[in-house]
Parts: structure tokens; C-alpha cells; sequence
């Protein structure tokens, strides 16, 4: 009776300590939550049906948020086992010491896109895992173009004049220009010669916006819009472009929306919207300029507690078929060679522009441009907007003195 | 004897009934424009409220119009995702916890401070001004390394300590203005029946700062309640998480869902609506106690 005790105590104390020694991964992203799941929920399932012995604990901030919660834990020793991280981060975190190096030597880090691949390696050592590149271009409402005789979207500035004129003569807003990120779309496209001058020589200073011919140009096709009634400018202005905006564009009240691939299962949830995502009219191209943001991908702290977790779970990321759902979920391209398109047939325009190969990185997401140059040329193209007969020089020159100030 | 012209004298602009007009036109006029003024302030209000209840497809063909009926689903769905009860509770407790703690030690700190005229004080009220002034992202490291060497994180007391740190200079500089207003004489003649010091503070002073307490206790109270960092950096067991924490996981980084974030948002900010309800009275009372002699 006791041995028969003692072995039952002994069987509940053994599972009470297997349980016990279930590892529970500490994964910090600005995704997974339940505006932007990114097929994570799916995703963690999985991973954890493959690894019984590792629990994922994840927790959502906000990209804006992750520069204030997660520097005291990096700094206080007690960080996250996975965090979210994109070049920005990689670049700050990565050079003060407070990511590990996850080896060139990876399979996956060969099968990296060159483009990529040399934005994200510092110094021989590949801080990050990338998980996607995502297009950023043109939504257009396929309906409210038919309305107007047009059948297709415009993908030279030709095309979008017309097409504004034709809308505008049908009653139907054609474009949201808000300010801030819309406007600078269109803006870094028309600005930045895809086979010309490098975007690194602006972000150096060894180009000045001010004297270059084709960012003067790119804000003269600003106002060439602007004739074409593409917008009332000081409207837009006030326009927010990450919330009313694209809540316009859903409502079918605007034809042409300047935004970034991660809407499209937002606006496909629509009924009855109609629409395509492509690439954005250019003065450098007739086929339009694919704007490829290279987003963002899993870094694994020097300090994590389970680091042999966090390396699995990487690598969980790294097969093909795993990465493929957050991909479908997010809209975006792989930034690994070879990998199996999850792109919808309506960013078909995006795609083959892309693949015509003309496209550029968007140069704020490979640190080409300073990161404070970003915000500048949100406030200053808004403020452009607003003084739309206003010299160039008054904006590019601002962008001039942040460039300088960033050096 | 009257004459004609006494009796047929026409209404002057000073007349009685001229002036109840105009009095009652100004009032009238008065009432207009603080019920425009408060609809302008509810309508942010009023646009959440009547969001939450639409179904997507009715916010994507009308995003101003009224829903055409009340649809739950949007509710059922926010709070399945919640645990709303837990965050809401976890919510109250933290809150009402930091009110305690600033409350009292605030006061305490703050009688000394105003009655002590030597240049110790003035520099501890001058240093606590700098708190006031500090940006909260200068503190968050410093308090997070302190409080993993502490044990402190991810507990309630943790937490409660943090808030109660960050908004101690607030108090004290409510109650130092407060109490330094205060007249002296009324010490004195407490002195005179042999209060001592504590005794002088807890029966004489506490009792007059109920209008700056019912002030202080309502900023300390939205901010803390509103607040998602500290919460977000401290507390990483999730049934400890506050009800803001469970609002922010429907906020998205390049746009949002109307259907998910409304409804998250009413209910986030419904028990702090409740409790300015049930103690409005209370609060108004304690506002504007004194104000009048």
C-alpha cells in the first residue's frame, strides 16, 4: 500500500516537474494582435504542435511604442527571447551590441535576396531574420474607373492625369494626397531615378535635394497634379493618412489611394470593392515604379533566456511553407530567392511591374535616407501642400539641413 | 390727478419687462452656446459609440450615418478577446491603489514642505517640479533596472509603486501651494490645545485639503487608467494586464478596425465613465468646497 503510494507521489511529482519544465518563449511584435493577426495565431499553433516542450508567449506593441518598452529591457538584461525588429532597429540595437549575430552560415541567409541581404548584414553578421518585403504603390477602384471609361490602372503620369480629369468630369474624387505618407509615394518615386543617382548620395549629404533636378521635378509633378484636379491640395493636407484615408478609399468615396501593400486584406474584406494595387506613376518608367519596403523580422537578444527557443523559432520561420502564411496574411513579397508567390491576382500590375524590374527599395527602410529625414518629409510635404506656389527650395532645403543635422 | 401722457408712457429700454426679455435672451442665447459647445466635445464621443454598433459593411458605404440597428456582434466579439472583467478589475485596483498611495504620502510630504521656510524645502519643491517637468521615457529605464533588482516586476505592488513614483511630484506640488494657502493661525491655536505635529496635520490640515484631493485624486485617476507603457513594460503575466492593454491589442500600426477598436474603446473607458457617474457629486462637491466663503 505505501510502495504503491510512494510510486504514485513519485509519478505526480515527476509530471508536476515536466510540466514545470515547459519552456515559455518570450516573443515581443507589433503584429500578431487583432487589427494585424499576420497569420501568427495560426502560426503559433503550429510551432507549438511542432515543439510540445515550448509555450509562445506573445506580447503586441506598437512599432511606435517598441523604441520606449523594449530599450529598458535590453538594457536591464531581461529582454524578450524573440523581438520584432526592422533596419532601424537592427541598425540602433544591433550596433550597441544587444542582438546576437544568427550567422551568415544559415541556409536561409544564402537564399536571401542580394538586395536585402546587404542592407541587413552589418559587418559580416546577420542580426535579423527578414521576414517580408511589401510593396507600397496605387489602390485603385476598378469600379469608379470603369464609371469614368477607364478599364485599367494608371501607371505613368500620363495615364493619371487622364484619369483624373475623366473622374473629376464624372463628379468621382479621383486621389487621396494626404500629406504625410501618400504624398511622399509619389514624391520618392518621381524623385528617385531607379537607374540613376543612388538614394545613399542624398542621405549622405554628398547630393543636395535643393540643386537636384529630379527632386525639384518630382514636386512640380505635385502641382502638374494639381491642374489635372487629381486633388485639392490644401484638403489633403489635413487629411490623415492612416486612418481616414484609407477609411475613404473602403467607402468607395476616392478612386486612387497612395498606400502600402499591408491594406489589401483590409480592403478585400469589402464587399463589393472592386479594386487593384499597383505600382505608382513615375517620370523614370511607363511600366510604373514598384516602391518595395523591406519590412520587417525576428532578432534574437544577446540576453535571451531561452536563446535555443528563440533559435528554433527562426528557423520554424525559415521553412518555406511557415513563412508562405505570413506572407498570404501580410500581402508581401519573400525576400528569399525561389519562394512560392502568395500575391492576389489584384496586385497583378505591382507584380509584373516588379518583375520587369522596375522597382526600388524603398530608401528609408535600408537607412539610405536618416530616419529623421522621414518625419521631415511628412511635415514639409504637407506644409508644401498647403503653399503649393511656394519655391521648391522652401521644402528641399529643410530636407537638406535634417540630412545635415543627421550626420 | 393723472394725466393722459402719465398713463400712455411707451416702454422705455429700462422698463421691468424689457429687462426680464432681455435676461431671459441672454440666458436663452448663453444655454445655446454651452449645449453647442458641449456637443461638439461629445461628438468624438457619440461618432465611437454609434461606430461600435455598425457592422463593417454599413461603416465602409456610410461612415457618418447612424447604424441601422444595434449590432452586438462587434461587442460579443471585442470582449471574447478581453478578458474583460480580469483587466477591468486588474484596472480598478491599480488605480484606486496609486490614488491611496499618492494621496497620502503626497499630502504628508507636502505639509513640511510648505510650512519649512529654509532652502532645504524650497530645493526638495524645486526638485519635485523637475519631476513634473521629466519626460516619462528618461524614468522607464532607470525604474525598470531598479525594479528588476527589487523583485518588483510583473507584481501589483510593482506596478502601484511605479505609478505612485511618477506622480508623487504632482501631488506634492498640489498640496504645497494648497497648504501654504492655508492660514497658520489655525496651527497655532491647535498648538495651543496641545496638538502635536501629527495631530495638527490629520485633524486640522487633511480635512482642508478635500477640494485638492477630489482635483488631484481625478487627474491621477485618468492618467493612471489611460496609461498602457508602464503597464505594458512591468506586468507581463497576462492576468494581471490592465483593461488599456487589453483596448491596445485591437490598434493597429498602419490603420484600424472600426468594428474592433470602437467597441474596445467603449468598453475601455466605460467603468471610468461609471465612476465619474456614481461619484460625480462627491467629486463636484469636493472641487468646489471653499471656493465660496
Amino acid at each position: 500500500m505505501i510502495r504503491n503510494l510512494s510510486a504514485v507521489t513519485l509519478t505526480a511529482v515527476l509530471m508536476a516537474s515536466t510540466a514545470g519544465a515547459q519552456t515559455v518563449l518570450d516573443v515581443v511584435a507589433w503584429k500578431g494582435n487583432e487589427a494585424e493577426p499576420a497569420g501568427l495565431p495560426e502560426l503559433i499553433e503550429k510551432f507549438e504542435a511542432a515543439n510540445p516542450d515550448i509555450e509562445v508567449d506573445l506580447t503586441y506593441v506598437a512599432r511606435k511604442d517598441v523604441d520606449k518598452v523594449i530599450p529598458p529591457r535590453l538594457q536591464g538584461g531581461n529582454p524578450p527571447d524573440v523581438t520584432m525588429v526592422d533596419s532601424s532597429l537592427v541598425d540602433l540595437w544591433g550596433g550597441a551590441g544587444f542582438l546576437n549575430d544568427l550567422g551568415t552560415g544559415s541556409a536561409w541567409y544564402d537564399r536571401m535576396v542580394p538586395a536585402v541581404r546587404e542592407v541587413m548584414t552589418t559587418d559580416g553578421e546577420i542580426r535579423v531574420f527578414p521576414l517580408e518585403v511589401i510593396g507600397m504603390g496605387n489602390f485603385v477602384n476598378m469600379d469608379l474607373m470603369a464609371k469614368a471609361g477607364i478599364d485599367k490602372a494608371p501607371v505613368t503620369l500620363d495615364e493619371l492625369k487622364a484619369a483624373c480629369q475623366a473622374l473629376a468630369a464624372q463628379g468621382i474624387a479621383p486621389m487621396i494626397f494626404a500629406g504625410g505618407f501618400p504624398a511622399m509615394l509619389f514624391v520618392g518615386a518621381n524623385g528617385i531615378d531607379p537607374n540613376g543617382v543612388s538614394p545613399a548620395e542624398y542621405g549622405s549629404g554628398e547630393r543636395t535635394f535643393v540643386e537636384d533636378e529630379n527632386f525639384n521635378a518630382a514636386l512640380d509633378g505635385v502641382r502638374d497634379l494639381v491642374a489635372a484636379e487629381c486633388f485639392d491640395p490644401e484638403l489633403q493636407a489635413g487629411l490623415d493618412p492612416w486612418a481616414t484615408a484609407p477609411q475613404e478609399f473602403r467607402s468607395g468615396n476616392v478612386a486612387i489611394l497612395p498606400q502600402g501593400a499591408w491594406n489589401i486584406g483590409n480592403f478585400s474584406s469589402v464587399e463589393g470593392l472592386t479594386f487593384q494595387f499597383a505600382p505608382m506613376p513615375s517620370r523614370y518608367t511607363d511600366k510604373g515604379l514598384a516602391l518595395d519596403l523591406v519590412g520587417p523580422g525576428w532578432a534574437i537578444p544577446r540576453d535571451a533566456e531561452h536563446a535555443e527557443a528563440a533559435r528554433k523559432w527562426v528557423d520554424f520561420f525559415a521553412e518555406e511553407e511557415n513563412l508562405t502564411v505570413f506572407l498570404k496574411a501580410e500581402g508581401a513579397y519573400s525576400p528569399y530567392t525561389g519562394g512560392v508567390s502568395t500575391m492576389p491576382d489584384l496586385a497583378a500590375p505591382y507584380t509584373q511591374a516588379r518583375a520587369e524590374g522596375s522597382l526600388i527599395l524603398w530608401p528609408f527602410s535600408t537607412l539610405e535616407f536618416p530616419k529623421a529625414l522621414q518625419s521631415e518629409w511628412e511635415d514639409s510635404i504637407t506644409g508644401f501642400l498647403l503653399n503649393i506656389d511656394k519655391p521648391n527650395e522652401d521644402t528641399l532645403q529643410r530636407w537638406d539641413d535634417t540630412v545635415e543635422d543627421s550626420m | 390727478m393723472m394725466s393722459l401722457s402719465d398713463t400712455a408712457t411707451p416702454r422705455t429700454a429700462t422698463s421691468p419687462d424689457w429687462d426680464l426679455f432681455r435676461r431671459r435672451g441672454k440666458s436663452i442665447l448663453v444655454h445655446c452656446i454651452v449645449l453647442g459647445l458641449v456637443a461638439i466635445m461629445l461628438l468624438p464621443l457619440v461618432y465611437m459609440v454609434m461606430m461600435s454598433f455598425k457592422t463593417s459593411t454599413e461603416i465602409a458605404q456610410d461612415p457618418l450615418g447612424l447604424p441601422d440597428s444595434l449590432y452586438w456582434g462587434n461587442y460579443m466579439a471585442a470582449l471574447s478577446s478581453m478578458g474583460y472583467v480580469r483587466s477591468v478589475l486588474n484596472s480598478m485596483g491599480i488605480t484606486i491603489s496609486v490614488i491611496v498611495v499618492v494621496v497620502f504620502s503626497g499630502a504628508m510630504a507636502a505639509y513640511p514642505l510648505a510650512r519649512l521656510q529654509n532652502r532645504i524645502s524650497r530645493v526638495i519643491v524645486m526638485v519635485m517640479a523637475l519631476g513634473l517637468a521629466t519626460p516619462n521615457f528618461v524614468t522607464i529605464t532607470p525604474i525598470y533596472v531598479i525594479f528588476r533588482d527589487l523583485g518588483l516586476l510583473d507584481s501589483y505592488l510593482g506596478i502601484v509603486l511605479a505609478f505612485a513614483a511618477l506622480k508623487l511630484p504632482l501631488a506634492v506640488f498640489f498640496y504645497t501651494s494648497f497648504i501654504a494657502a492655508i492660514p497658520i493661525e489655525l496651527e497655532e491655536a491647535a498648538r495651543l490645545d496641545n496638538c502635536n505635529n501629527w495631530q495638527i496635520f490629520w485633524h486640522v490640515i487633511r480635512p482642508l485639503l478635500a477640494p485638492v484631493t477630489a482635483t488631484l485624486s481625478l487627474f491621477v485617476m485618468i492618467m493612471v487608467w489611460n496609461d498602457f507603457i508602464y503597464p505594458l513594460l512591468l506586468l507581463t503575466d497576462k492576468d494581471k494586464l490592465t483593461v488599456m492593454i487589453a483596448v491596445y491589442k485591437f490598434v493597429g500600426n498602419t490603420g484600424i478596425d472600426p468594428t474592433k477598436l470602437f467597441p474596445a474603446a467603449v468598453l475601455g473607458s466605460l467603468p471610468l465613465l461609471l465612476m465619474f457617474a456614481v461619484f460625480q457629486r462627491k467629486i463636484m462637491a469636493g472641487a468646489t468646497a471653499g471656493a465660496v466663503k
